[in-house]
């Protein structure tokens, strides 16, 4: 590549925008919550930049925002929407999904729950609109 | 009485230009680290639509429907509409989710009376509570949908997945090695590796692991721990990444199993169908139980590889090192041996009869 990174370094930030949850082999709650951030401030073109995999993971699902699965569903193919339909029907995940969100609410302080309403808001946005994501 | 202090030019204690110790700027190296990033994520884009360039979007029951109307249906403001009713009429989670599935449906199959009967029995509400929902779904929703379907679109062309035909065959490494000699020159890992019987490091090719790998552990089939040993504490292996190692695995495992791996037989590669990232987790962990049962035999003496005494099982019937830790080197005679074919093995000797003792008479004959 013509750039002025080492070969590491365009590893490195390869996997970061490919496969954020990588940067944890332990599940810990602090680690996924940073995933979870990372995901939500990325831009709608680099959030299909996530492996279709990736979807799987609570910490990737907890940082999409209502943008995110909004342009999603009008580009994403079909990989992207299956791994999204199989997450929300796992309730376990999605209790780890909650926890996340409840802690990244938890660094807003004031008993905020602007975080978990946003997960709310995606989660029935893939129900509401499920003939669009079920092949 | 005004106090006049002199001024101090500190611009020199904060020169841009002043080189520190580590002479590292981090302005510029923050902007390196950004254009970098942008140029990768350029890059990844174009692989990405290359990888889905004829993946389908939409499932079929809606790939019909004018876009421009499933665009207005899946706006995020008709999620928060929903809830909104939910919250006037008082709906329970379950009638909540029926709404727009009923909505879609009418919207889809143009079945635009069927409203307010939808409504009352998939809600399950009363005739005058479903006509008004019904109403506000017509306001908000429906007469801007008929609108939309009337209009002429052209259809855009239905993407379909096209998976170019690739010549993929399934063989055992021996048979793929015979019959497609070039699978024997595919580079398995990334840097040289040192065999025991050549002075310079050499290609990491599938036959040069091959040799390593008979060199270490002696020519013939070997099992699954002899196997993993190799691949865990081997001069060569140990330093390998897991991508590797999972590929040396398969050639390994092909090899002594007559496993059949997957060869393009049109670029006479085998391909490695690496399990992607998500897996990757539980072979970390299945890698990770591998490792520490090799690390166990090591540690443990009482194992066959270091205790001098051999149980009867362990006694050696061809070469000694084969049963000794595979990565002692006899330096006597070893290189030229290993050159030389294997002799056959010695023809079994039939047991002796024991001795017939009568009185106190041995009869030896048998």
């Amino acid at each position: 590549m013509a750039n002025n990174l080492s070969l590491i370094e365009e590893l490195n930030i390869e996997e970061s925008i490919r496969e954020p949850f990588s940067s944890y082999v332990i599940p810990d709650l602090r680690k996924k919550k940073m995933v979870a951030y990372s995901v939500l401030h990325r831009k709608n073109n680099d959030i299909l930049l996530i492996s279709s995999g990736g979807f799987l993971f609570d910490s990737i699902f907890t940082g999409l925002t209502e943008e995110h699965i909004h342009f999603i569903s009008q580009n994403g193919p079909k990989e992207y929407k299956d791994n999204l339909l199989e997450i929300i029907k796992n309730n376990n995940k999605m209790n780890h999904v909650f926890k996340i969100a409840e802690a990244m609410d938890e660094d807003l302080g004031g008993n905020v729950t602007k975080n978990q309403e946003r997960v709310k808001n995606v989660i029935q946005y893939i129900k509401d609109n499920k003939i669009a994501f079920e092949f | 009485m005004t106090v006049i202090y002199p001024t101090r030019d500190y611009s020199d204690d904060f020169q841009e230009n002043k080189p520190d110790s580590l002479d590292y700027d981090l302005q510029s190296e923050k902007q390196r680290i950004t254009e970098g990033t942008e140029e990768i994520k350029r890059e990844l884009l174009k692989k990405w639509q290359k990888q889905y360039a004829n993946a389908p979007i939409f499932p079929d029951a809606i790939s019909s429907v004018n876009p421009e109307l499933v665009d207005f249906m899946l706006s995020f403001d008709l999620t928060i509409f929903y809830n909104d009713l939910a919250r006037k009429f008082n709906l329970d989670i379950g009638q909540r989710d029926i709404l727009p599935q009923i909505v879609w449906k009418v919207v889809v199959n143009k079945s635009w009376s069927d409203l307010e009967n939808l409504m009352e029995s998939k809600l399950g509400v009363e005739s005058s509570i479903a006509n008004q929902i019904a109403q506000s779904i017509n306001q908000r929703i429906i007469f801007k949908t008929k609108e939309l379907s009337e209009k002429p679109f052209i259809p855009k062309k239905k993407i379909v997945s096209q998976i170019p035909e690739i010549k993929i065959l399934k063989l055992p490494l021996s048979q793929a090695l015979q019959k497609y000699p070039k699978t024997g020159e595919q580079l398995v890992t990334s840097s040289p590796i040192k065999l025991k019987i050549f002075p310079d490091p050499v290609r990491p090719s599938v036959k040069n692991w091959i040799a390593e790998y008979h060199a270490v552990l002696g020519a013939g089939s070997h099992g699954t721990m002899e196997r993993g040993n190799f691949l865990y504490h081997s001069d060569n292996a140990r330093r390998l990444s897991f991508g590797e190692r999972q590929k040396l695995a398969v050639i390994l495992k092909s090899l002594d199993e007559n496993e059949a791996v997957a060869v393009d037989g049109e670029k006479q590669e085998i391909i490695f169908n690496l399990q992607p990232t998500t897996d990757n987790l539980q072979r970390t962990a299945a890698d990770k139980t591998l490792e520490a049962r090799s690390s166990k035999l090591e540690a443990n003496s009482d194992f066959r590889f270091s205790y001098p005494q051999k149980l009867q099982s362990e006694q050696p019937r061809q070469k000694s090192y084969q049963h000794f830790d595979p990565y002692h080197i006899d330096p006597v005679g070893y290189p030229e041996e290993k050159l030389k074919p294997e002799p056959p093995p010695p023809p079994p000797v039939p047991p002796r009869p024991e001795p017939r003792v009568e009185g106190n008479v041995v009869d030896l004959r048998g």
